[in-house]
């Protein structure tokens, strides 16, 4: 498909451009491959935003112009709420009306959540909000539009684009595909591949022994860190290699991860961690509610209903939702009680540490709640990490520590490196000299040959 | 940190040249390729492959156990590929406990004979691929292959097994890359690292002997290792009487092996369309295809009708496949070990018995 996309590049049949068609057959392809029906999905999302986008663009009708919004919005929610959440909704109403004594089966979908709609759901719907604030106005053809939409490196797990970054690239004649981006297109992709394969997964494993031995004290606390680190280097792994591969095609996305765990508060966090969903969030849920214009009160319910949302976003679960109200929670008290500037007032050097740290370890904790599939299995983890603290370290814990240490210092320290500059580790490739970069790509290929994780795991974020 | 970092500060370096943007990864292909020949001329073609057979199939992943049986593949991988055999047996283990062939050898006129058999779970797709690993191999002008399975083992019993994964380590086009000559140092690499300590093979021999569950006692009371049994045995492990044996079907053959008798979705038996695809192989690499089912205790009947049809149209369609034997072939209970297995004593009388019929084949196609 690359090599047809800049065969075809410059190549138009009347306004349709010949590349966008290409990329759109190939990202229906790459999406509904063996399950032909989800690209319908895709297509009515699509589809009925873009007609949606015109309307609102061409009306002046203030009246007209939100109900046609509330369409847009209503539809993709629905489908969301659909395919999503029905199943969790109506067991939860189920076993409430049992309470009652009423025993009713509510309809629900119960089949494989469809890859990618809680992205390109939002993605779409930024669409139409934008152009109903006439802050994006429509361009391109339908063909442009539904290549932004399905653009496969971004489309199962994102970033979430916002179509006044990506669509313009699409629609517009980008200077083609220069060496030096290709070289570092390469990179990125080679990057979040090591990254996946050699330490999100063996992460993961080791995430699975802890389970297996929570009876050891402190495996409950090794297995908290060891998720911490697994899902961020999992995620931002999808999204370098999302990123390598847009820039095979001329395109730029944007970043979504910038250091996270070197933050020192919520906001900072929220800045570092998935920023393509937290802008939007912003952008579209706490602003759009008022944002902190009407006063504290309103601020703070605006921040936790925000973060419900976020937490919701995740999945149909008691615990997401509790893990995005924590952070909610968090956010509030940051604001009340800054320690992230009181601490280093206070304490200096030593203060923007301890910040750091402090930060890092309620993180943590969240990540916890993130992880636990319910009560008792939460219970489970949190017995096992506060046992470490009632005496004895084990040779187990010791091993699992270890394990740790090898699949995470490692990615965490090109973190910290990157974290000096302000930027991530893989933005410093283009200011190595040479021999590095090559001895770079000789340590990528060994470590995973050596280390790689044989028996994989899927995307964590491919299950949002 | 500036140390890595180019004189030219921290401005973006827009190389205009394809070449010189790529110079790095060339380099580094370049360097890997150095690496990779330095270590193919230190260890030797032959001591390379070795070591990468024996943890090729293994993940080695941290803390986590293997699998047993990769062991004894990788064990028969590593001892057998170039062994250049008359005879090479694939299959379940049924063959891997029943059949000797240091008995079948006595039979073969100075002809050899070995056993890749492992388990069923390598999957019937595994067999096929294990056929065209070692007969690719073996440089022998006239050969035999020897598919041994249980009627228990039909393809529903174990699905797909660890199939993919031995075909994607020896057969697909990737291959390559599951054999490269470092990864004959995985082993070393990663005990040092995950354990601090240095690998060492004997470790491994008492490990695969005493925490993966694939050794038999016999093995074990034999004061051998499990590598240094297979080489001396031909690939054979002794099979005492095992506690299943109680629940063992005697009487009529019914669901235990018709149950798993599956079909693909246009009808096709799947343990024919497997046979073939082997018969396939074996024409590939100028092979004869012998298919012998172990012996059971139950009896012959209807029930297993189906299944000689099959075979019986199978034989008429290829006759170049030899069938020597009945699919249900009924041996006392007292033969077995369980219901999968002839214990070692059996082992011996039905070795013998197989012998007669290969050297009669040998006969019959030197005579053509």
């Amino acid at each position: 498909m690359l090599v047809l996309y800049h065969c075809f590049y410059n190549r138009n049949i009347g306004l349709i451009s010949l590349r966008n068609v290409i990329l759109t057959m190939g990202s229906y392809y790459f999406y509904a491959a063996g399950i032909p029906w989800i690209a319908l999905l895709l297509l009515s999302s699509s589809l009925v935003d873009y007609v949606i986008g015109a309307h609102i663009h061409k009306n002046n009708d203030k009246k007209k112009r939100a109900f046609l919004l509330c369409l847009s919005v209503a539809f993709n929610i629905g489908l969301l709420a659909f395919f999503k959440y029905s199943q969790w909704f109506a067991e939860l109403i189920s076993s409430q009306l049992l309470g009652f004594g009423v025993d009713v089966q509510l309809p629900h979908y119960g089949g494989t959540l469809p890859p990618g709609i809680s992205f390109y759901t939002f993605q779409t719907m930024s669409y139409t909000i934008d152009i109903y604030r006439r802050k994006f106005s429509p361009q391109g053809t339908v063909i442009d539009y539904f290549a932004y939409v399905a653009f496969f490196p971004q489309l199962i797990a994102g970033p979430i684009e916002r179509a006044k970054d990506l669509l313009p690239q699409i629609v517009n004649k980008t200077p083609k595909i220069r060496p030096y981006v290709l070289d570092s297109a390469i990179f990125l992709i080679c990057w979040g591949i090591v990254k996946k394969v050699v330490f999100a997964d063996n992460l993961g494993h080791l995430v699975t022994r802890c389970e297996e031995a929570m009876h050891v004290k402190g495996a409950g606390l090794v297995l908290a860190l060891a998720f911490t680190f697994q899902i961020y280097f999992d995620f931002s792994a999808y999204t370098d290699i999302a990123r390598g591969s847009a820039r095979l095609f001329g395109i730029r996305l944007s970043r979504n991860f910038l250091t996270p765990y070197f933050a020192s508060s919520p906001s900072e966090f929220w800045n570092r961690w998935h920023r393509s969903l937290s802008s939007w969030l912003r952008d579209y849920v706490y602003i759009a509610l008022g944002g902190n214009r009407f006063g504290q009160w309103i601020t703070l319910r605006n921040l936790f209903i925000t973060m419900f949302l976020a937490g919701l976003w995740h999945g149909a679960g008691e615990f997401f939702v509790l893990w995005g109200l924590y952070h909610g929670v968090l956010l509030i008290i940051y604001r009340v009680l800054p320690l992230h500037k009181i601490l280093p007032k206070y304490l200096g050097r030593a203060g923007i540490w301890l910040a750091a740290a402090l930060w890092f370890v309620l993180v943590v904790y969240g990540w916890i709640l993130f992880f636990a599939d319910d009560l008792a299995h939460y219970q489970r983890i949190m017995q096992s990490l506060f046992a470490l603290f009632t005496g004895g370290i084990s040779l187990e814990f010791v091993m699992l520590f270890w394990g740790l240490i090898i699949f995470s210092l490692p990615m965490m320290v090109a973190d910290a490196v990157g974290y000096q500059y302000r930027r991530e580790f893989v933005d410093l490739y283009k200011f190595m000299s040479v021999p590095v970069k090559a001895a770079l790509y000789v340590l990528m290929f060994y470590t995973m040959l050596m280390m790689g994780s044989r028996g994989s795991y899927d995307f964590i974020y491919f299950q949002f | 940190m500036t140390l890595f970092i180019s004189s030219s500060s921290l401005k973006r370096s827009r190389q205009k040249c394809l070449s010189k943007a790529l110079l790095p990864l060339m380099i580094a292909l370049v360097s890997i390729a150095c690496i990779e020949l330095s270590i193919l001329g230190i260890y030797g073609a032959d001591e390379v492959e070795k070591q990468t057979q024996r943890s090729a199939l293994l993940e080695l992943n941290y803390l986590k156990t293997d699998v047993g049986q990769k062991y004894i593949v990788g064990y028969k991988n590593a001892l057998f590929y170039k062994a250049n055999a008359d005879f090479i047996q694939i299959g379940d283990s049924s063959g891997a406990y029943g059949i000797r062939p240091r008995v079948i050898e006595s039979h073969l006129g100075g002809k050899s004979y070995i056993s890749s058999n492992c388990c069923a779970d390598i999957g019937w797709q595994g067999y096929v691929d294990t056929a065209e690993y070692f007969l690719k191999h073996n440089e022998k002008d006239q050969k035999y292959l020897v598919l041994a399975v249980t009627p228990y083992s039909m393809p529903g019993q174990f699905g797909k097994g660890f199939s993919e994964d031995f075909q994607q380590i020896y057969n697909s086009p990737w291959a390559v890359f599951h054999h490269l000559p470092s990864l004959s140092l995985r082993q070393y690499f990663t005990h040092y690292m995950y354990y601090a300590k240095p690998y060492q093979r004997e470790s491994e021999y008492q490990h695969v002997m005493n925490d993966v569950g694939v050794v038999s006692e016999e093995v074990k009371a034999s004061g051998l290792n499990l590598y240094e049994f297979t080489a001396q045995s031909g690939g054979w492990q002794p099979y005492g009487i095992k506690e299943q044996k109680k629940d063992m079907p005697v009487g009529q053959c019914g669901p235990g092996i018709s149950n798993f008798y599956t079909r693909f979705a246009n009808g096709e038996s799947i343990m024919v369309q497997k046979i073939k695809e082997i018969f396939a192989v074996t024409q590939k690499y100028n092979a004869e295809l012998i298919v012998v089912f172990n012996p059971v205790a139950c009896q012959d009947n209807e029930a297993m009708l189906e299944i000689k049809e099959d075979i019986r149209g199978l034989a008429t369609n290829y006759p170049e496949i030899i069938f020597p034997l009945p699919f249900i072939q009924t041996m006392p209970e007292d033969q077995f070990s369980d219901q999968w297995h002839l214990h070692q004593t059996a082992s011996v009388d039905y070795s013998h018995k197989l012998g007669n019929i290969f050297q009669e084949i040998i006969e019959h196609e030197e005579s053509r």
